[in-house]
Protein backbone atom coordinates (compact mmCIF):
# COMPACT_ATOMS: atom_id res chain seq x y z
CA UNK A 1 0.00 0.00 0.00
CA UNK A 2 2.81 2.37 0.80
CA UNK A 3 4.00 2.09 -2.78
CA UNK A 4 0.54 2.88 -4.10
CA UNK A 5 0.26 5.92 -1.89
CA UNK A 6 3.59 7.04 -3.22
CA UNK A 7 2.53 6.60 -6.84
CA UNK A 8 -0.70 8.49 -6.13
CA UNK A 9 1.20 11.41 -4.59
CA UNK A 10 3.57 11.59 -7.53
CA UNK A 11 0.64 11.61 -9.95
CA UNK A 12 -0.75 14.62 -8.08
CA UNK A 13 2.63 16.32 -8.23
CA UNK A 14 2.75 15.86 -11.99
CA UNK A 15 -0.90 16.74 -12.53
CA UNK A 16 -0.78 19.97 -10.55
CA UNK A 17 2.69 20.84 -11.83
CA UNK A 18 3.84 21.31 -8.28
CA UNK A 19 7.42 22.19 -7.56
CA UNK A 20 9.72 19.40 -8.69
CA UNK A 21 7.47 17.99 -11.42
CA UNK A 22 9.91 18.73 -14.22
CA UNK A 23 12.75 16.99 -12.41
CA UNK A 24 10.53 13.99 -11.78
CA UNK A 25 9.37 13.87 -15.40
CA UNK A 26 12.96 14.10 -16.65
CA UNK A 27 13.85 11.17 -14.43
CA UNK A 28 10.91 9.12 -15.66
CA UNK A 29 12.00 9.62 -19.28
CA UNK A 30 15.12 7.58 -18.55
CA UNK A 31 13.25 4.30 -18.06
CA UNK A 32 12.99 2.05 -21.10
CA UNK A 33 9.51 1.89 -22.55
CA UNK A 34 7.65 -1.35 -21.85
CA UNK A 35 4.12 -0.23 -21.13
CA UNK A 36 1.36 -1.38 -23.46
CA UNK A 37 -1.33 1.26 -23.88
CA UNK A 38 -4.90 0.44 -24.84
CA UNK A 39 -7.19 3.39 -25.48
CA UNK A 40 -10.99 3.25 -25.42
CA UNK A 41 -12.48 6.24 -27.21
CA UNK A 42 -15.90 7.09 -28.58
CA UNK A 43 -18.99 9.22 -27.97
CA UNK A 44 -20.43 9.79 -24.47
CA UNK A 45 -22.46 6.98 -23.00
CA UNK A 46 -21.68 4.20 -25.50
CA UNK A 47 -20.43 1.98 -22.69
CA UNK A 48 -16.66 2.45 -22.53
CA UNK A 49 -16.54 2.18 -18.73
CA UNK A 50 -18.97 -0.73 -18.73
CA UNK A 51 -16.68 -2.67 -21.08
CA UNK A 52 -13.61 -1.79 -19.04
CA UNK A 53 -15.33 -3.19 -15.95
CA UNK A 54 -14.70 -6.64 -17.38
CA UNK A 55 -10.96 -6.02 -17.63
CA UNK A 56 -10.67 -4.62 -14.10
CA UNK A 57 -11.62 -8.01 -12.79
CA UNK A 58 -9.12 -9.80 -15.02
CA UNK A 59 -6.06 -7.61 -14.58
CA UNK A 60 -3.32 -7.77 -12.00
CA UNK A 61 -1.54 -5.06 -10.05
CA UNK A 62 0.77 -4.32 -13.00
CA UNK A 63 -2.16 -2.76 -14.83
CA UNK A 64 -3.46 0.77 -14.53
CA UNK A 65 -6.79 2.24 -15.57
CA UNK A 66 -6.71 5.95 -16.38
CA UNK A 67 -10.21 7.32 -16.69
CA UNK A 68 -10.61 10.76 -18.19
CA UNK A 69 -13.83 12.75 -17.79
CA UNK A 70 -14.51 16.34 -18.86
CA UNK A 71 -13.97 19.46 -16.75
CA UNK A 72 -16.64 22.13 -16.82
CA UNK A 73 -15.68 25.01 -19.07
CA UNK A 74 -17.78 27.26 -16.82
CA UNK A 75 -16.47 26.44 -13.34
CA UNK A 76 -13.37 24.36 -14.08
CA UNK A 77 -14.76 21.68 -11.77
CA UNK A 78 -15.64 18.11 -12.70
CA UNK A 79 -17.58 15.06 -11.65
CA UNK A 80 -15.48 11.99 -12.37
CA UNK A 81 -17.75 8.98 -12.47
CA UNK A 82 -16.22 6.39 -14.78
CA UNK A 83 -15.03 4.21 -11.94
CA UNK A 84 -18.54 4.20 -10.48
CA UNK A 85 -19.31 1.63 -13.23
CA UNK A 86 -16.65 -0.75 -11.97
CA UNK A 87 -18.43 -3.40 -10.00
CA UNK A 88 -15.66 -5.98 -10.06
CA UNK A 89 -15.15 -7.84 -6.83
CA UNK A 90 -12.22 -7.27 -4.57
CA UNK A 91 -9.15 -9.35 -5.15
CA UNK A 92 -5.62 -9.11 -3.88
CA UNK A 93 -4.09 -8.11 -7.17
CA UNK A 94 -6.03 -4.98 -7.80
CA UNK A 95 -5.07 -2.78 -10.70
CA UNK A 96 -4.31 0.88 -9.97
CA UNK A 97 -7.27 3.05 -10.97
CA UNK A 98 -7.08 6.82 -11.29
CA UNK A 99 -9.67 9.34 -12.50
CA UNK A 100 -8.46 12.36 -14.43
CA UNK A 101 -10.27 15.62 -15.21
CA UNK A 102 -9.54 16.97 -18.69
CA UNK A 103 -8.90 20.45 -17.24
CA UNK A 104 -9.39 22.38 -20.44
CA UNK A 105 -7.52 20.00 -22.69
CA UNK A 106 -9.41 19.31 -25.90
CA UNK A 107 -7.80 16.25 -27.46
CA UNK A 108 -9.83 13.65 -25.60
CA UNK A 109 -7.13 13.38 -22.97
CA UNK A 110 -5.57 15.71 -20.38
CA UNK A 111 -2.32 17.64 -20.04
CA UNK A 112 -1.15 15.07 -17.54
CA UNK A 113 -1.58 11.92 -19.60
CA UNK A 114 2.00 11.84 -20.94
CA UNK A 115 3.74 12.20 -17.56
CA UNK A 116 1.25 9.76 -16.01
CA UNK A 117 2.08 7.06 -18.56
CA UNK A 118 5.78 7.69 -17.96
CA UNK A 119 5.31 7.24 -14.24
CA UNK A 120 3.51 3.92 -14.58
CA UNK A 121 6.10 2.76 -17.09
CA UNK A 122 8.93 3.52 -14.73
CA UNK A 123 7.05 1.74 -11.91
CA UNK A 124 7.22 -1.35 -14.17
CA UNK A 125 3.54 -1.52 -14.98
CA UNK A 126 2.85 -3.62 -18.06
CA UNK A 127 -0.48 -2.35 -19.31
CA UNK A 128 -2.44 0.89 -19.24
CA UNK A 129 -6.11 1.06 -20.17
CA UNK A 130 -7.12 4.62 -20.95
CA UNK A 131 -10.72 5.78 -21.21
CA UNK A 132 -10.80 9.02 -23.13
CA UNK A 133 -13.36 11.79 -22.70
CA UNK A 134 -16.45 10.98 -24.74
CA UNK A 135 -15.34 12.35 -28.11
CA UNK A 136 -15.16 11.05 -31.61
CA UNK A 137 -14.28 13.49 -34.32
CA UNK A 138 -11.38 15.59 -33.12
CA UNK A 139 -9.03 13.53 -31.04
CA UNK A 140 -6.31 12.22 -33.31
CA UNK A 141 -3.78 12.86 -30.54
CA UNK A 142 -5.10 9.68 -28.94
CA UNK A 143 -3.35 7.87 -31.78
CA UNK A 144 -0.03 9.05 -30.43
CA UNK A 145 -0.73 7.59 -27.01
CA UNK A 146 -2.30 4.31 -28.06
CA UNK A 147 -0.61 1.06 -28.97
CA UNK A 148 -4.09 -0.25 -29.57
CA UNK A 149 -6.84 2.25 -30.27
CA UNK A 150 -10.39 1.04 -29.87
CA UNK A 151 -13.25 3.26 -30.96
CA UNK A 152 -16.48 2.27 -29.25
CA UNK A 153 -19.85 3.01 -30.83
CA UNK A 154 -23.39 1.96 -30.05
CA UNK A 155 -26.20 1.02 -32.46
CA UNK A 156 -27.42 4.64 -32.33
CA UNK A 157 -24.05 6.10 -33.35
CA UNK A 158 -25.01 7.45 -36.74
CA UNK A 159 -24.88 5.93 -40.20
CA UNK A 160 -22.79 5.98 -43.36
CA UNK A 161 -22.26 9.76 -43.17
CA UNK A 162 -20.49 9.41 -39.82
CA UNK A 163 -18.52 6.45 -41.12
CA UNK A 164 -17.11 8.39 -44.05
CA UNK A 165 -16.10 11.61 -42.25
CA UNK A 166 -12.57 12.39 -41.13
CA UNK A 167 -11.71 11.77 -37.50
CA UNK A 168 -11.04 9.15 -34.95
CA UNK A 169 -12.53 6.29 -36.97
CA UNK A 170 -9.71 6.75 -39.48
CA UNK A 171 -7.19 6.16 -36.69
CA UNK A 172 -8.87 3.18 -35.04
CA UNK A 173 -7.20 -0.22 -34.80
CA UNK A 174 -10.55 -1.76 -34.00
CA UNK A 175 -14.12 -0.51 -34.09
CA UNK A 176 -16.34 -1.96 -31.38
CA UNK A 177 -20.11 -1.65 -31.49
CA UNK A 178 -21.33 -2.05 -27.93
CA UNK A 179 -24.94 -2.59 -26.77
CA UNK A 180 -25.38 -5.12 -29.55
CA UNK A 181 -28.07 -6.64 -27.34
CA UNK A 182 -30.13 -3.86 -28.93
CA UNK A 183 -31.47 -3.51 -32.42
CA UNK A 184 -29.40 -1.95 -35.17
CA UNK A 185 -25.94 -3.27 -34.27
CA UNK A 186 -25.66 -5.61 -37.27
CA UNK A 187 -26.77 -2.85 -39.63
CA UNK A 188 -24.17 -0.41 -38.27
CA UNK A 189 -21.50 -3.12 -38.35
CA UNK A 190 -21.98 -3.75 -42.04
CA UNK A 191 -21.97 -0.01 -42.83
CA UNK A 192 -18.79 0.51 -40.83
CA UNK A 193 -17.05 -2.46 -42.41
CA UNK A 194 -17.95 -1.39 -45.93
CA UNK A 195 -16.95 2.22 -45.58
CA UNK A 196 -14.00 2.19 -43.17
CA UNK A 197 -12.56 -1.16 -44.38
CA UNK A 198 -11.68 -1.82 -40.77
CA UNK A 199 -12.35 -4.68 -38.43
CA UNK A 200 -15.63 -4.24 -36.57
CA UNK A 201 -16.64 -6.28 -33.53
CA UNK A 202 -20.13 -6.33 -32.04
CA UNK A 203 -20.10 -6.72 -28.27
CA UNK A 204 -22.37 -6.22 -25.29
CA UNK A 205 -21.12 -5.22 -21.88
CA UNK A 206 -24.52 -6.14 -20.56
CA UNK A 207 -24.57 -9.77 -21.71
CA UNK A 208 -20.76 -10.14 -22.09
CA UNK A 209 -21.28 -11.14 -25.72
CA UNK A 210 -17.94 -11.22 -27.60
CA UNK A 211 -16.07 -9.56 -24.76
CA UNK A 212 -13.73 -12.57 -24.78
CA UNK A 213 -13.00 -11.87 -28.46
CA UNK A 214 -12.19 -8.28 -27.59
CA UNK A 215 -9.91 -9.52 -24.85
CA UNK A 216 -8.05 -11.72 -27.33
CA UNK A 217 -7.53 -8.85 -29.75
CA UNK A 218 -6.09 -6.74 -26.95
CA UNK A 219 -3.80 -9.58 -25.88
CA UNK A 220 -2.48 -9.97 -29.40
CA UNK A 221 -1.77 -6.28 -29.91
CA UNK A 222 1.85 -5.21 -29.61
CA UNK A 223 3.66 -2.43 -27.81
CA UNK A 224 5.00 -0.13 -30.51
CA UNK A 225 8.68 0.45 -30.73
CA UNK A 226 10.10 3.06 -28.45
CA UNK A 227 11.17 5.57 -31.07
CA UNK A 228 7.70 5.98 -32.50
CA UNK A 229 6.41 6.63 -29.05
CA UNK A 230 9.03 9.24 -28.25
CA UNK A 231 8.31 11.26 -31.33
CA UNK A 232 4.57 11.34 -30.81
CA UNK A 233 5.05 12.06 -27.13
CA UNK A 234 7.45 14.97 -27.44
CA UNK A 235 5.36 16.68 -30.09
CA UNK A 236 2.01 16.14 -28.46
CA UNK A 237 3.11 16.90 -24.91
CA UNK A 238 4.96 20.03 -26.03
CA UNK A 239 1.90 21.20 -27.96
CA UNK A 240 -0.33 20.58 -25.01
CA UNK A 241 1.96 22.45 -22.59
CA UNK A 242 2.00 25.37 -24.98
CA UNK A 243 -1.78 25.38 -25.38
CA UNK A 244 -2.20 25.33 -21.62
CA UNK A 245 -0.05 28.47 -21.33
CA UNK A 246 -1.87 30.10 -24.20
CA UNK A 247 -5.28 29.42 -22.67
CA UNK A 248 -4.19 30.83 -19.33
CA UNK A 249 -2.85 33.96 -20.96
CA UNK A 250 -5.94 34.52 -23.12
CA UNK A 251 -8.21 34.09 -20.11
CA UNK A 252 -6.35 36.88 -18.31
CA UNK A 253 -6.68 39.39 -21.15
CA UNK A 254 -9.59 41.78 -20.63
CA UNK A 255 -9.94 42.80 -24.25
CA UNK A 256 -8.15 41.13 -27.05
CA UNK A 257 -7.40 42.04 -30.62
CA UNK A 258 -6.70 38.70 -32.29
CA UNK A 259 -4.56 40.32 -34.97
CA UNK A 260 -2.26 41.95 -32.39
CA UNK A 261 -2.04 39.10 -29.94
CA UNK A 262 1.46 37.84 -29.24
CA UNK A 263 2.81 35.13 -26.96
CA UNK A 264 6.43 34.27 -26.30
CA UNK A 265 7.25 30.62 -26.62
CA UNK B 1 -9.61 23.54 -6.22
CA UNK B 2 -10.05 20.49 -4.04
CA UNK B 3 -10.46 16.80 -4.84
CA UNK B 4 -13.26 15.04 -3.01
CA UNK B 5 -14.28 11.39 -2.97
CA UNK B 6 -18.08 11.04 -2.84
CA UNK B 7 -18.37 7.65 -1.19
CA UNK B 8 -21.44 5.42 -0.96
CA UNK B 9 -20.91 2.49 1.38
CA UNK B 10 -22.98 -0.60 2.04
CA UNK B 11 -26.34 -1.73 0.68
CA UNK B 12 -27.77 1.80 0.58
CA UNK B 13 -29.23 2.62 -2.84
CA UNK B 14 -30.15 6.29 -2.26
CA UNK B 15 -27.92 8.31 -4.57
CA UNK B 16 -29.73 11.63 -5.11
CA UNK B 17 -28.10 13.46 -2.21
CA UNK B 18 -24.64 12.20 -3.18
CA UNK B 19 -25.08 13.20 -6.84
CA UNK B 20 -26.43 16.64 -5.91
CA UNK B 21 -23.46 17.26 -3.66
CA UNK B 22 -21.14 16.10 -6.49
CA UNK B 23 -22.79 18.48 -8.92
CA UNK B 24 -22.58 21.36 -6.45
CA UNK B 25 -18.87 20.71 -5.88
CA UNK B 26 -18.32 20.66 -9.64
CA UNK B 27 -20.10 23.99 -9.99
CA UNK B 28 -17.90 25.46 -7.28
CA UNK B 29 -14.83 24.47 -9.32
CA UNK B 30 -13.84 21.29 -7.48
CA UNK B 31 -13.21 17.77 -8.71
CA UNK B 32 -15.64 15.24 -7.26
CA UNK B 33 -14.96 11.57 -7.80
CA UNK B 34 -18.06 9.44 -7.45
CA UNK B 35 -17.44 5.97 -6.05
CA UNK B 36 -20.68 4.45 -7.30
CA UNK B 37 -23.10 2.53 -5.09
CA UNK B 38 -22.51 -0.46 -2.81
CA UNK B 39 -18.83 -0.05 -1.98
CA UNK B 40 -17.12 -1.75 0.92
CA UNK B 41 -15.14 0.38 3.41
CA UNK B 42 -11.99 -1.31 2.10
CA UNK B 43 -12.76 -0.28 -1.48
CA UNK B 44 -13.33 3.30 -0.36
CA UNK B 45 -10.01 3.31 1.51
CA UNK B 46 -8.14 2.10 -1.59
CA UNK B 47 -9.96 4.56 -3.86
CA UNK B 48 -9.15 7.49 -1.60
CA UNK B 49 -5.48 6.55 -1.74
CA UNK B 50 -5.29 6.00 -5.51
CA UNK B 51 -7.16 9.20 -6.26
CA UNK B 52 -5.17 11.12 -3.63
CA UNK B 53 -8.25 13.07 -2.58
CA UNK B 54 -8.27 15.87 -0.02
CA UNK B 55 -11.53 14.81 1.64
CA UNK B 56 -13.57 11.59 1.89
CA UNK B 57 -17.26 12.58 1.92
CA UNK B 58 -19.36 9.58 2.91
CA UNK B 59 -23.12 9.38 2.33
CA UNK B 60 -25.28 6.79 4.10
CA UNK B 61 -29.10 6.85 4.31
CA UNK B 62 -29.64 3.21 5.15
CA UNK B 63 -29.15 3.56 8.88
CA UNK B 64 -25.99 1.42 8.88
CA UNK B 65 -23.61 4.31 9.55
CA UNK B 66 -22.73 3.39 13.13
CA UNK B 67 -21.54 -0.01 11.89
CA UNK B 68 -19.83 1.12 8.68
CA UNK B 69 -18.00 4.31 9.67
CA UNK B 70 -15.80 2.64 12.32
CA UNK B 71 -14.81 -0.02 9.76
CA UNK B 72 -13.89 2.69 7.25
CA UNK B 73 -11.75 4.42 9.87
CA UNK B 74 -10.04 1.11 10.62
CA UNK B 75 -9.39 0.33 6.92
CA UNK B 76 -7.82 3.75 6.47
CA UNK B 77 -5.66 3.48 9.58
CA UNK B 78 -4.50 0.00 8.60
CA UNK B 79 -3.07 1.50 5.42
CA UNK B 80 -1.75 4.66 7.03
CA UNK B 81 -4.06 6.79 4.94
CA UNK B 82 -4.61 10.02 6.76
CA UNK B 83 -7.54 11.92 5.26
CA UNK B 84 -10.44 13.87 6.76
CA UNK B 85 -13.88 12.21 6.62
CA UNK B 86 -17.29 13.90 6.53
CA UNK B 87 -20.69 12.27 6.87
CA UNK B 88 -23.98 13.04 5.11
CA UNK B 89 -27.35 11.34 5.53
CA UNK B 90 -30.04 10.39 8.03
CA UNK B 91 -28.63 10.43 11.55
CA UNK B 92 -29.70 11.22 15.12
CA UNK B 93 -28.12 13.91 17.31
CA UNK B 94 -26.68 11.32 19.66
CA UNK B 95 -25.07 9.40 16.82
CA UNK B 96 -23.67 12.63 15.38
CA UNK B 97 -21.90 13.28 18.66
CA UNK B 98 -20.35 9.85 18.75
CA UNK B 99 -19.20 10.10 15.10
CA UNK B 100 -17.56 13.40 15.92
CA UNK B 101 -15.79 11.73 18.82
CA UNK B 102 -14.44 9.17 16.37
CA UNK B 103 -12.88 12.02 14.40
CA UNK B 104 -15.48 12.67 11.68
CA UNK B 105 -14.94 16.30 10.71
CA UNK B 106 -18.48 17.33 9.78
CA UNK B 107 -22.02 15.91 9.74
CA UNK B 108 -24.55 16.96 7.08
CA UNK B 109 -28.07 16.03 8.06
CA UNK B 110 -30.89 15.69 5.56
CA UNK B 111 -31.91 19.23 4.67
CA UNK B 112 -28.50 20.88 4.99
CA UNK B 113 -28.25 23.46 2.17
CA UNK B 114 -25.86 22.32 -0.57
CA UNK B 115 -23.97 25.63 -0.44
CA UNK B 116 -23.21 25.08 3.26
CA UNK B 117 -21.93 21.58 2.54
CA UNK B 118 -19.56 22.87 -0.16
CA UNK B 119 -18.31 25.67 2.09
CA UNK B 120 -17.57 23.28 4.94
CA UNK B 121 -15.84 20.76 2.67
CA UNK B 122 -13.70 23.54 1.18
CA UNK B 123 -12.71 24.61 4.65
CA UNK B 124 -11.78 21.07 5.66
CA UNK B 125 -9.81 20.55 2.43
CA UNK B 126 -7.77 23.69 3.14
CA UNK B 127 -6.89 22.72 6.70
C1 LIG C 1 -36.26 9.28 -2.47
C2 LIG C 1 -36.19 8.18 -1.43
C3 LIG C 1 -36.02 6.89 -1.90
C4 LIG C 1 -35.82 6.55 -3.37
C5 LIG C 1 -34.33 6.71 -3.71
C6 LIG C 1 -34.04 7.18 -5.11
C7 LIG C 1 -32.59 7.47 -5.31
N1 LIG C 1 -32.07 7.06 -6.46
O1 LIG C 1 -31.90 8.03 -4.48
C8 LIG C 1 -36.30 5.06 -3.37
C9 LIG C 1 -37.79 5.01 -3.65
C10 LIG C 1 -35.58 4.14 -4.37
C11 LIG C 1 -36.07 4.67 -1.93
C12 LIG C 1 -35.95 3.37 -1.51
C13 LIG C 1 -35.82 2.98 -0.18
N2 LIG C 1 -35.87 3.75 0.90
CO1 LIG C 1 -35.89 5.63 0.77
N3 LIG C 1 -36.19 7.54 0.88
C14 LIG C 1 -36.28 8.47 -0.04
C15 LIG C 1 -36.60 9.82 0.65
C16 LIG C 1 -38.11 10.04 0.52
C17 LIG C 1 -35.89 11.03 0.13
C18 LIG C 1 -34.36 10.86 -0.03
C19 LIG C 1 -33.82 11.92 -0.96
O2 LIG C 1 -33.48 11.66 -2.12
N4 LIG C 1 -33.77 13.16 -0.48
C20 LIG C 1 -33.29 14.29 -1.22
C21 LIG C 1 -31.77 14.42 -1.00
C22 LIG C 1 -31.23 15.66 -1.67
O3 LIG C 1 -31.57 14.53 0.38
P1 LIG C 1 -30.60 13.54 1.19
O4 LIG C 1 -30.39 12.31 0.44
O5 LIG C 1 -31.03 13.47 2.58
O6 LIG C 1 -29.23 14.35 1.12
C23 LIG C 1 -28.94 15.48 1.90
C24 LIG C 1 -28.17 15.14 3.17
O7 LIG C 1 -28.58 13.96 3.76
C25 LIG C 1 -26.74 15.13 2.74
N5 LIG C 1 -26.18 13.95 2.05
C26 LIG C 1 -26.77 12.82 1.62
N6 LIG C 1 -25.90 12.04 1.00
C27 LIG C 1 -24.71 12.66 0.99
C28 LIG C 1 -23.48 12.30 0.51
C29 LIG C 1 -22.39 13.16 0.67
C30 LIG C 1 -21.09 12.77 0.11
C31 LIG C 1 -22.56 14.38 1.38
C32 LIG C 1 -21.41 15.29 1.58
C33 LIG C 1 -23.81 14.74 1.88
C34 LIG C 1 -24.87 13.88 1.68
O8 LIG C 1 -26.72 16.19 1.82
C35 LIG C 1 -27.96 16.29 1.10
C36 LIG C 1 -28.33 17.73 1.00
O9 LIG C 1 -28.71 18.25 2.23
C37 LIG C 1 -36.18 9.53 2.12
C38 LIG C 1 -36.95 10.28 3.20
C39 LIG C 1 -36.37 11.64 3.45
N7 LIG C 1 -37.22 12.61 3.49
O10 LIG C 1 -35.14 11.79 3.59
C40 LIG C 1 -36.40 8.02 2.23
C41 LIG C 1 -35.55 7.21 3.20
C42 LIG C 1 -34.11 7.64 3.13
N8 LIG C 1 -35.71 5.79 2.67
C43 LIG C 1 -35.80 4.96 3.60
C44 LIG C 1 -36.00 3.57 3.35
C45 LIG C 1 -36.25 2.71 4.57
C46 LIG C 1 -35.98 3.05 2.04
C47 LIG C 1 -36.18 1.58 1.65
C48 LIG C 1 -35.46 0.56 2.53
C49 LIG C 1 -37.68 1.34 1.60
C50 LIG C 1 -38.10 -0.09 1.43
N9 LIG C 1 -38.58 -0.64 2.52
O11 LIG C 1 -38.02 -0.62 0.34
C51 LIG C 1 -35.65 1.55 0.20
C52 LIG C 1 -34.15 1.15 0.17
C53 LIG C 1 -33.51 1.30 -1.16
C54 LIG C 1 -32.02 0.96 -1.13
N10 LIG C 1 -31.59 0.01 -1.93
O12 LIG C 1 -31.28 1.53 -0.39
C55 LIG C 1 -35.72 5.56 5.00
C56 LIG C 1 -34.38 5.29 5.68
C57 LIG C 1 -34.59 4.99 7.16
C58 LIG C 1 -33.34 5.00 7.99
N11 LIG C 1 -32.17 5.43 7.54
O13 LIG C 1 -33.44 4.66 9.13
C59 LIG C 1 -36.07 7.05 4.70
C60 LIG C 1 -35.40 8.03 5.67
C61 LIG C 1 -37.60 7.17 4.79
C62 LIG C 1 -38.13 6.95 6.19
N12 LIG C 1 -38.43 8.03 6.90
O14 LIG C 1 -38.28 5.87 6.62
N13 LIG C 1 -36.04 5.75 -1.11
N1 LIG D 1 -28.22 -2.26 -23.24
C1 LIG D 1 -26.96 -2.03 -22.93
N2 LIG D 1 -26.62 -0.97 -22.16
C2 LIG D 1 -25.33 -0.76 -21.88
C3 LIG D 1 -24.30 -1.62 -22.36
N3 LIG D 1 -23.11 -1.15 -21.95
C4 LIG D 1 -23.37 -0.04 -21.22
N4 LIG D 1 -24.70 0.20 -21.16
C5 LIG D 1 -25.37 1.32 -20.46
O1 LIG D 1 -25.01 2.54 -21.10
C6 LIG D 1 -24.92 3.60 -20.15
C7 LIG D 1 -23.58 4.31 -20.26
O2 LIG D 1 -22.55 3.41 -19.93
P1 LIG D 1 -21.06 3.87 -19.58
O3 LIG D 1 -20.23 2.66 -19.42
O4 LIG D 1 -21.07 4.84 -18.46
O5 LIG D 1 -20.66 4.65 -20.91
P2 LIG D 1 -19.33 5.49 -21.23
O6 LIG D 1 -19.05 5.36 -22.67
O7 LIG D 1 -18.25 5.08 -20.30
O8 LIG D 1 -19.82 6.97 -20.89
P3 LIG D 1 -18.90 8.30 -20.71
O9 LIG D 1 -17.73 7.94 -19.90
O10 LIG D 1 -19.82 9.25 -19.99
O11 LIG D 1 -18.58 8.77 -22.09
C8 LIG D 1 -25.18 2.96 -18.79
O12 LIG D 1 -26.53 3.16 -18.46
C9 LIG D 1 -24.89 1.49 -19.04
O13 LIG D 1 -25.60 0.65 -18.16
C10 LIG D 1 -24.69 -2.75 -23.17
O14 LIG D 1 -23.89 -3.55 -23.65
N5 LIG D 1 -26.03 -2.90 -23.43
MG1 LIG E 1 -17.21 6.28 -18.93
Amino acid sequence: MEKRLNIAKNLTLLENKKEGWKELYAKLLKSDWNLKTIVFAGPPGVGKSSILNYFVEKCNDKTTFLLIDPSSSISGGAVLADRARFKAKNNNKKPFIRSIASRGHHGGTSFSIWPFLRLFNSEKFQQAFIESVGVGQTSQELRGIADFLIVVLSPESGDSYQAVKAGLLEEADLIVINKSDREGAERLKSIMETITKKEVLNVSAKTNKNIDKLENKIKKSQTKNKRDKDIAETKDFATSLFLEKLNKKIKKEKRLNPLDFKIDI
Amino acid sequence: MAKILIAKIGLDGHDRGALLVARELKEAGHEAIYSGLHRTPEEIAIMSAEEDVDVIAVGILSGAHMALIPILIEELEKRQINKPITFGGIITKKESESLKNMGIKAIFNAGTPLKDIVKKIEQIANE
